[in-house]
């Protein structure tokens, strides 16, 4: 198994030259299994890339499998945009979390329409299905084995675990740490007391995400802060990098990946992160690695990174 | 009176070394006049940096006053709003100006804000004041401002085409047009007639690229409309996601040639007196 960062910036698209060398595109990540089955995690701008990248390759045709940690503009942005949809001979299968409200494909029609995008979901040649994914529920895209664990994220969000190839890899994207908030539906001005119900949830939702996680080969996690910016905003529903590394060590994971990266990370700061946590990691016995647009990670193996080939 | 290009691709932002020289981020001009007030025309992600920009200013002690004139909805002209920080500042006000449709602007911009994609949640939940309108045809002063507009087709909706008039000199931003019988719309090239600058969108090359229904002109149409409308300068913009930095030197050679009037591309981060 392989993964391929086609987007790794979170919150919103970052062209400039500060960031060419991270990458400037928002979260979008590819899962090759050996055998050349693929899937998709999220859909922000980095979809556009891995979609010219599947034209260039003549690959357009069959299903593509998409999961959506959920649906915030920085996940979904690229969908619109993603080759293989305008393409009759394809598929594009999105699984994502269940609304409380309404079905996933309504409240996704309702976001990509007219008003917003050139094009709704029902024009595009290729037909779009979607899947709900609950909690805890293991389902099987092609040969990949998925399991969806809760992150706690406004309005929610849902981590994956995917198994192929005898090896494993997760995707915790976006999250808060599981201690100071428990994200809910309405909007935070700020921190507000946590009552103990909530605090019993929390760690629940902890203990899932460790239970899922446990014996991973590599953990994407959504490492957006350092702690003094996390220190200004603990209410924003991200993490930093420290709080990954506590919770992925002594739980048998090889390789921690910082994911998610804020906008105002620029390559200079990225770098200095970069060789301040792969020191932190070395300590607790885990690799640190900084996702990079463009970058290769083997899963299951030391084989060092790679850059994709344009 | 000046424009300020802080993003100028259409579509989608395009974050790649092959775009460092025009520039990655959607739609946004900055419009200033020679005594330094400002209009913002569009918020694709380009208002992002120009919203930091401005917190050095009276906008970070929430005391700024800012006038949007927006050609349409769709995200390469919006995705920036939730991201806009003068907007967060209480005290501040934002005047938005916007395209009549069949949905209310107000409802639209909201929308950016949904639960579902956004953890603001609503437009009511950003600090600063903002006054939304939707205009037709409509022709109005904002501050020493004369700002007109002309709707459009745009897409499966409507959009505006502004003119803004300042210090003796004519701007039109043409940035969301659609000329459905092939040929340009002639009421627009009336409304842009004698400008002294006109800004428009060149996306496709060629006509049939537009089956896609994603909108927009080309290239030939946007000589065809600086000539038609005798503007005295045109500067294509709005540049395709597929069109890098080499992509676009070449289409600016191509439209020099086609064409007897002064063209430029317009690139991210630069000024353009007019």
């Amino acid at each position: 198994m392989e993964v391929t960062f086609w987007g790794v910036r979170g919150s919103y698209p970052t062209p400039a030259p500060e960031t060419v060398r991270y990458g400037g595109n928002t979260s979008c990540v590819e899962v090759l299994a050996d055998g050349g089955e693929r899937l998709v995690v999220d859909a922000g701008t980095g979809l556009t890339r891995l979609g010219d990248h599947l034209m260039s390759r003549g690959q357009l045709a069959g299903t593509h499998h998409i999961l959506l940690s959920h649906l915030h503009w920085d996940h979904i942005q690229g969908l619109p945009f993603f080759a293989p949809a305008y393409d009759s001979r394809a598929r594009i299968s999105i699984h994502a979390m269940p609304d409380t409200a309404k079905p996933l494909a309504k409240v996704l029609a309702g976001v990509a329409r007219h008003e917003f995008f050139p094009a709704a979901l029902d024009d595009f040649a290729a037909p779009f299905d979607f899947h709900e994914v609950l909690a805890d529920e293991t389902f099987t895209p092609q040969s990949f084995r998925v399991t969806a664990f809760r992150l706690n994220h406004p309005s929610g969000a849902m981590g994956y675990r995917i198994d192929a190839d005898g090896t494993s890899c997760a995707y915790v994207c976006d999250t808060a740490p599981f201690t100071e908030v428990l994200h809910k539906k309405h909007f935070l001005h700020g921190l507000e007391p946590i009552s103990e119900a909530d605090g019993l949830e929390l760690q629940e939702m902890r203990d899932g995400v460790v239970r899922a996680i446990r014996g991973c080969d590599t953990v994407i996690y959504d490492t957006h802060f350092t702690p003094e910016e996390y220190a200004k905003f603990p209410h924003y529903g991200h993490s930093t990098p420290d709080q990954a590394l506590a919770l992925c060590t002594g739980i048998g994971i090889r390789q921690l990946v910082l994911y998610h990266h804020a906008p105002n990370h620029n390559d200079a700061i990225l770098d200095q992160m970069s060789g301040l946590y792969a020191n932190l990691g070395r300590q607790v016995g885990l690799e640190v690695t900084t996702a990079r647009e463009g970058m290769v990670l083997r899963i299951g193996g030391a084989a060092p990174a790679r850059r994709v080939a344009s | 009176m000046k424009l300020h290009f802080w993003g100028v691709r259409g579509f989608y932002p395009v974050a790649s070394a092959a775009t460092q020289c025009y520039g990655g981020n959607t739609a946004a001009i900055e419009v200033i006049s020679d005594s330094g007030s400002r209009l913002l025309v569009d918020l694709g992600t380009g208002a992002i940096p120009f919203g930091r920009a401005l917190m050095a200013q009276e906008f970070g002690r929430g005391n700024g006053h800012l006038s949007v004139l927006l050609t349409h909805t769709h995200l390469d002209h919006t995705a920036g709003l939730p991201f806009f920080v003068p907007a967060f500042i209480p005290g501040n006000k934002i005047d938005i100006y916007g395209a009549a449709s069949q949905t209310s602007l107000r409802g639209v911009l909201d929308d950016l804000f949904d639960s579902h994609v956004c953890p603001i949640n609503s437009l009511d939940n950003l600090g600063a004041t903002l006054t939304i309108s939707d205009l037709c045809d409509r022709d109005i002063a904002i501050g020493e401002f004369r700002v007109q507009q002309l709707c459009v087709p745009h897409g499966h909706g409507s959009g505006a085409a502004w003119r803004v008039s300042a210090d003796g000199r004519d701007v039109v931003l043409m940035t969301g047009i659609d000329h459905p019988t092939g040929t340009i719309l002639q009421r627009a090239a009336d409304f842009a007639r004698g400008a002294d600058l006109l800004l428009h969108d060149c996306t496709w090359k060629v006509p049939n690229e537009l089956k896609l229904r994603w909108g927009g002109s080309t290239l030939a149409q946007a000589l065809e409309m600086a000539t038609v409308a005798q503007v005295k300068r045109l500067c294509l913009t709005h540049h395709a996601p597929g069109c890098d930095d080499e992509g676009i030197v070449t289409m600016l050679a191509e439209a020099q040639s086609g064409i007897n009037i002064p063209v430029m591309a317009a690139a991210e981060g630069h000024d353009c007196p007019i």
